[in-house]
């Protein structure tokens, strides 16, 4: 027997015809709010981190049981953030102390000729490989207990830091200078393989939704010529390329860290209807919104960037004026705003902050007048 | 080839990242009978110096500066045989490291780098770091400066850990301790104790230096 609580049916309900409104461009009477709440749920049910990471299932539990909590959608992405590293002869570690998140410890290819060996796994191969299965296990999980509002996710990251976690990070931008070619064959395959993987839970479960994170290729790495050249044009295809080979219910565009410079080269990503855009810095602050939706903004929905530090560091107190801020600011672009945070909401932001985030939320985000 | 050549050899090798050029440039300082101090200060410094300000400046990336790094390298490999002993740690020791839990390590790397490049002794702790192994070595290798990153919002708090060990051991004053990295902001450095926060690889080596420079100044 299940350690959870039974489901709050109306927060459900609502939570699914919010997020269906959204997906499907139709008004919405509130705000809905998404403050991408992961590692945190550990937290606040007193389990540790490495629990939340080696237990697929459990993450799972624990993220709905959270968003129940405070009445966040119902979406629930159980991920970390090395995926696809190990399955190729990297070595992770699990977070042994109470602090950290999954890390890499051995890159798969230490040398360019080793690199050139790399080649793209098919699904039945992937299917044997440690992140599959992981994650996997997770949408398992999710299917049982959203039922009717599981949305089949499939994480494919940023392309480049793909190839950084073939090689290393600073081998990948080192070679996009010294050897820029072999660069782009690594990129070639990593779509190819980003493909099948999207396909993989598509055949599976009938759809699939595809999330990014542009995590290496950003402003305070690279040029924004070199964030198109050695990612942008790659996630471009990847997704065009996965729309044509699956039903595809949207994808999430997860800008994480500085992209100030170089997020408006995105506007030529597809965007097919579920689709969020979320840009969280601009140097060392939240991007501002109201720019981002002038490019996007009639495109898909923008999901809220709350700085994670105040999240994290700030008041209760603090934390709702921000967020008060951001939805007055926000809440009427035209194809919705979704409150969130800049990032994941850190594991260890005090509950209360959590909580004042939603009840800014709730008290500011009334829409239609 | 006078002196003031090699120099800019040096420093324009370094800043084009041209590694064989750069190692060349190096074996002709000692050939030349340079003193090795003086090829890294106004040689590979001033490249470095260019280098850092082009990066501040949004003119240079991090694939670049790798690249110089490696260039920077070469040279040092070249020249360190020669360098007189205590030279770097007149200039400055600074003990650095990303701290217990993180692995991101990409960021300290290059604050390394340039704190290298500037001539001085840096002792690289590497990435998840015992809070423990900071102080003590610190404390081993008469630091001036400890330099503590991390990238996730998670391990903030073995930042602030830090502080409290300085303090209860009793030595947070014989330290000046920097924090950077991408989960840090100025405000968490002041919440926390720290002396300073650097918001990118080129301001922190420059106020390392400005740290080394009080703490032998006693402030």
């Amino acid at each position: 027997m299940s350690w959870l609580p039974p489901m709050d049916q109306e927060w459900f309900m609502n939570g699914l015809k919010c997020a269906g409104a959204l997906f499907q461009g139709q008004k919405m009477d509130r705000v809905p709010a998404n403050p991408l709440v992961m590692g945190h749920s550990a937290f606040i049910h007193n389990r540790t981190l490495y629990d939340y990471y080696t237990k697929p299932s459990l993450g799972v539990e624990l993220i709905l049981n959270a968003a129940q909590f405070y009445g966040t959608l119902p979406m629930i992405m159980w991920i970390y953030a090395v995926y696809w590293c190990e399955d190729f002869g990297g070595k992770i570690r699990f977070p042994t102390g109470r602090m950290s998140a999954p890390a890499i410890e051995e890159y798969p290819y230490k040398t360019p000729e080793e690199a050139e060996k790399y080649e793209v796994l098919d699904a039945e191969e992937l299917r044997k490989r440690p992140t599959w299965k992981r994650h996997e296990e997770g949408l398992e999980a999710t299917k049982k207990l959203l039922g009717p509002g599981f949305l089949p996710h499939q994480f494919v990251y940023e392309m480049f830091v793909r190839v950084a976690f073939l090689v290393s990070p600073e081998k990948a931008l080192l070679w996009t200078h010294k050897k820029p070619e072999l660069v782009h064959k690594l990129l070639k395959k990593v779509v190819e393989q980003s493909v099948i993987q999207n396909k993989m839970v598509a055949d599976q479960y009938g759809s699939v939704y595809i999330t990014t994170s542009s995590l290496l290729a950003g402003s305070s790495t690279m040029s924004p010529e070199k964030c198109r050249e050695f990612n942008i044009k790659y996630c471009k295809e990847m997704v065009e390329r996965s729309m044509k080979a699956a039903p595809c219910r949207g994808v999430f565009y997860h800008l994480c860290g500085d992209h100030g410079k170089d997020w408006p080269l995105h506007e030529d990503l597809p965007t097919p209807p579920g689709t969020m855009m979320h840009v969280a810095y601009d140097g060392l602050k939240p991007a501002d919104l109201t720019k981002v939706a002038k490019v996007f903004g009639n495109k898909c929905a923008i999901l809220g960037n709350v700085d994670t530090a105040l999240m994290m560091r700030g008041t209760p107190a603090q934390v709702y004026e921000q967020t008060k801020k951001d939805v007055l600011a926000y809440k009427d672009f035209q194809k919705g705003f979704i409150a969130g945070c800049a990032c994941e909401c850190p594991p260890f932001a005090p509950p209360a902050n959590v909580m004042a985030f939603m009840r800014a939320v709730k008290d500011h985000g009334k829409l239609g007048g | 080839m006078s002196k003031q050549d090699i120099l800019q050899r040096l420093a324009d090798t370094v800043l084009k990242g041209d590694v064989e050029g750069c190692r060349k440039a190096a074996q002709d300082a000692i050939a030349a009978k340079m003193p090795a101090y003086t090829a890294i200060m106004e040689g590979c410094k001033k490249g470095m110096d260019i280098v850092s300000g082009k990066y501040e400046k949004g003119e240079m990336f991090v694939p670049e500066i790798l690249c110089s790094a490696e260039a920077m390298y070469a040279a040092l490999e070249v020249l360190r045989p020669y360098l007189e002993t205590g030279k770097a740690e007149q200039a400055g020791t600074v003990v650095i490291g990303v701290v217990e839990g993180d692995m991101h390590d990409i960021g300290k790397n290059l604050v390394r780098m340039l704190l290298e490049g500037s001539g001085y002794n840096v002792i690289d702790l590497g990435r998840d770091v015992q809070l423990d192994k900071f102080i003590q070595e610190a404390r081993e290798k008469k630091a001036d400066v400890i330099a503590a990153s991390t990238l996730m919002t998670t391990t903030l708090s073995s930042m602030e850990d830090l502080m409290k060990m300085l303090g209860d051991q009793g030595v947070r004053n014989q330290f000046k301790v920097l924090i950077g990295g991408a989960a840090t902001n100025v405000a968490f450095a002041e919440q926390i104790g720290a002396d300073a926060w650097g918001a990118d690889a080129s301001q922190a080596v420059k106020i390392a230096g400005e740290l080394i420079k009080q703490r032998r100044a006693g402030k």
